[in-house]
């Protein structure tokens, strides 16, 4: 087991950040930490790393307790950090250099290996440019680049896609999937759940310092896949017209986003007529109706009653 | 050795923040070099009123009338304004109601203790208040005395009588007050003081140093790193510390090559006294940030802190107050103490407070040390 966290507590005084969380992780796997923000991902990592003090549990890494090996443990995670992590005014090929050497690489291995980061990064061409002058997704890439220099068994990877262009995070991604295949174990947070979808062999979906919902991709989408989702498009909204819809016969739930009511409700119970009645008894209009098959939104959605980004 | 690269990569980093850099050493350089002859006039000899001296001669022998004389040359009778008193407690009453700055005492044993070779001695007494003055009248009577041994070495081996009077120019010369000798011209007295000044606002790089760590992401990789704590750390106060003591360096060579400016002749000691400086302001800027938890903060604190105790230890502009409380109270400021201990090391022959005034900066850099390792085990969640 590569990471094996038992009741993991962490307050930052009254917050409760991360709530008796209890998540195993095996050697090869691409494990997905979904969540909105503030859930408590980047917690979780930082706890993983020994960065924060925790209030409760317990985490193992490489079955040895963090407590007792943080050093020797530390050796084999790369960690790609949410915020860019490299210092400006050292050229990137530098920013490997000091990294490497913070895990006691030293002369032609460390040379090596900062070339083979750099092209796997596809930054080599540019290695001794400041960052200062890189592009938001080589920078990015650069980000990952330095966790990369010791060649760590475990890769976490905090919302390494945030804020760039679609080219970089396919390449991300892409890469992302070349370290898996090379051996890697990888932590993958995100709240972009097509690249989750996309990657990750285990999805844990997190919100409020819990894991509410853990499994496959399939298995996660079929906990909501006996259920139907309708999105109706309105005129306008008010709250009695929630309180009717919930009462027809099969509807489960029934929530609002601004002009927009999304109703979930038993599958085949044909009841799509009777919800738009009680529309038009409520004097509303329908604007648009549209379906949607069951997706990790989705389960977000029915699991918490709000949707995933804001 | 881990915090080797640490420490070289923030000397690398340091070095590359030219405009830091830049500002770091272009102000003291140009403070000096307008300063330095602008306000040249304010520290000539002239500006120095007459020393009011009590006298008292309990000794009728020849070597007592050779000081009397040579008290009344014209040269020194320039520094000093006699007062003729009749025993010792007249002259303490007159220093004791600030009439006289010392009070010169030769005692009625000197001439025939000089002459027959046992100890000879001329007492000072001065004020607890005017340190400068007494310091001159105790120059003035330290090189009558030197005169007196030369005279009566050559006497005693049976050389020609060497005469006071012709050796006058030399005695001028070589008193520590006049004007081609110690007294610091305006140029020499802004090197050091600006020395002193750049040298405490190398807090910033401590600032800025240790904020990187603890406020950015960067300090989230490098603390995911298997590098011990102290390693980090003592990596890079040793980065900063170089940093800082290079910068001053450059100060002192650039004044002293350029400007000419004099450092004296123990640059051993200025450089002890330089690098306990760099230390103590790495130490104050780390203490800084701990203490508000927030860089821009400690930045902005450090950036009125340091101009305020420049301007108190007299550093853009001399001056004299005559209030025990604040001269009290100046000696807590880090740059006072340095400029004391620097301006005793080139003017005075007191190297021995020097060192004390070292270990008093050392005392201060181990008090903010442990500030700072207290508030920080704090911080840490
Ligand atoms: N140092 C801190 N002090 C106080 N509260 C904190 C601190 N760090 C995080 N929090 C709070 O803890 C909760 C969890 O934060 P965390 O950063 O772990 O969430 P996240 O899932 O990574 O969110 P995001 O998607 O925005 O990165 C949030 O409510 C956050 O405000
Ligand atoms: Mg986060």
């Amino acid at each position: 087991m590569t990471v094996r966290i038992t009741n993991l507590v962490k307050r930052y005084n009254e917050l409760l950040a991360v709530d008796h969380l209890t998540l195993n992780i095996d050697q090869g796997e691409i494990f997905g930490l979904l969540g909105p923000n503030g859930a408590g991902k980047t917690s979780v990592i930082n706890a993983i790393m020994g960065l924060i003090g925790i209030d409760g549990g317990e985490i193992k890494i490489f079955d040895k307790s963090l407590n007792d090996f943080e050093r020797e443990i530390k050796k084999s995670i790369g960690i790609v950090p949410q915020d860019i992590a490299v210092f400006e005014d050292l050229t990137a090929y530098e920013n490997l250099a000091f990294f490497g050497k913070l895990y006691q690489l030293r002369g032609d291995l460390l040379k090596k290996r900062v070339e083979e980061a750099l092209h796997f990064t596809g930054l080599w061409e540019r290695r001794k440019e400041f960052p200062k002058k890189y592009s938001g997704g080589m920078k990015r890439r650069l980000n990952i680049a330095c966790a990369l220099v010791h060649q760590p068994k475990l890769i976490i990877m905090d919302e390494p896609t945030v804020g760039i262009d679609p080219q970089s995070r396919k390449h991300i991604i892409e890469s992302v999937k070349t370290l898996n295949q090379k051996g890697s174990t990888i932590i993958y947070t995100s709240h972009y759940m097509e690249e989750v979808e996309e990657l990750c062999t285990r999805i844990a979906i997190m919100d409020h310092g819990r894991i509410i919902a853990l499994g496959t991709k399939e298995e996660l989408t079929s906990l909501i896949g006996l259920e139907e989702k309708v999105v109706l498009g309105l005129a306008s909204v008010n709250y009695t017209l929630v309180d009717k819809i919930k009462k027809v016969a099969g509807v489960k739930d029934c929530v609002v986003t601004d002009h927009q009511v999304t109703v979930i409700s038993e599958r085949d119970k044909g009841n799509l007529g009777r919800i738009i009645d009680c529309v038009s008894d409520s004097e509303s209009e329908v604007l648009s109706i549209h379906m949607e098959k069951p997706t990790l939104e989705g389960v977000f959605l029915t699991l918490t009653g709000r949707s995933l980004r804001d | 050795m881990n915090f080797f690269s640490i420490a070289y990569y923030t000397i690398l980093r340091n070095i590359r923040d030219t405009k830091s850099l830049i500002q770091v050493l272009l102000l003291p350089i140009v403070t000096i070099l307008i300063l330095g002859t602008a306000l040249d006039g304010a520290f000539a000899p002239p500006n120095i009123s007459k020393t009011p001296v009590c006298y008292l001669n309990q000794d009728s022998g020849k070597t007592a009338e050779q000081f009397e004389a040579f008290l009344n040359d014209v040269k020194i009778r320039e520094l000093l304004k006699l007062v003729p008193v009749k025993s010792y407690e007249e002259g303490v009453a007159l220093i004791n109601d600030r009439r006289a700055s010392a009070l010169i005492m030769i005692p009625d044993d000197f001439s025939t203790g000089l002459e027959t070779g046992q100890k000879a001695r001329i007492h000072v007494y001065s004020s607890r208040y005017g340190n400068f003055r007494s310091s001159i009248v105790r120059n003035v009577v330290d090189s009558f005395i030197n005169r007196a041994n030369a005279m009566e070495a050559v006497y005693k081996m049976n050389l020609e009588d060497v005469r006071f009077d012709s050796a006058e120019a030399d005695v001028i010369r070589e008193m520590p007050i006049s004007t081609s000798g110690k007294i610091p011209r305006a140029m020499d007295y802004y090197a050091v003081t600006m020395l002193v000044m750049i040298a405490m606002y190398g807090t910033l790089y401590g600032v800025d140093g240790f904020a990187e760590d603890y406020f950015v992401s960067v300090g989230t990789r490098i603390k995911s790193s298997p590098i011990r704590a102290y390693e980090h750390y003592a990596g890079k106060a040793i980065g900063v510390v170089f940093t800082i003591f290079s910068q001053s360096i450059f100060l002192i060579l650039f004044s002293k090559y350029v400007f000419g400016a004099n450092w004296g002749n123990n640059m051993l000691t200025i450089l002890l006294i330089a690098f306990s400086l760099s230390v103590l302001s790495t130490v104050f800027g780390i203490m800084l940030c701990i203490l508000t938890w927030d860089q821009s903060s400690a930045s902005a604190i450090a950036n009125v802190l340091i101009p305020v105790f420049t301007l108190l230890s007299g550093g853009y502009m001399k001056f004299v107050i005559d209030n025990q409380a604040f001269n009290r109270l100046r000696h807590l400021i880090p740059n006072y103490l340095a400029q004391t201990a620097i301006f005793n090391n080139i003017y005075g022959s007191r190297t021995g407070q020097s060192y004390m005034i070292v270990a008093a900066i050392w005392a201060m850099t181990l008090v903010m040390f442990f500030i700072a390792f207290i508030a920080g085990r704090r911080r840490v969640q």
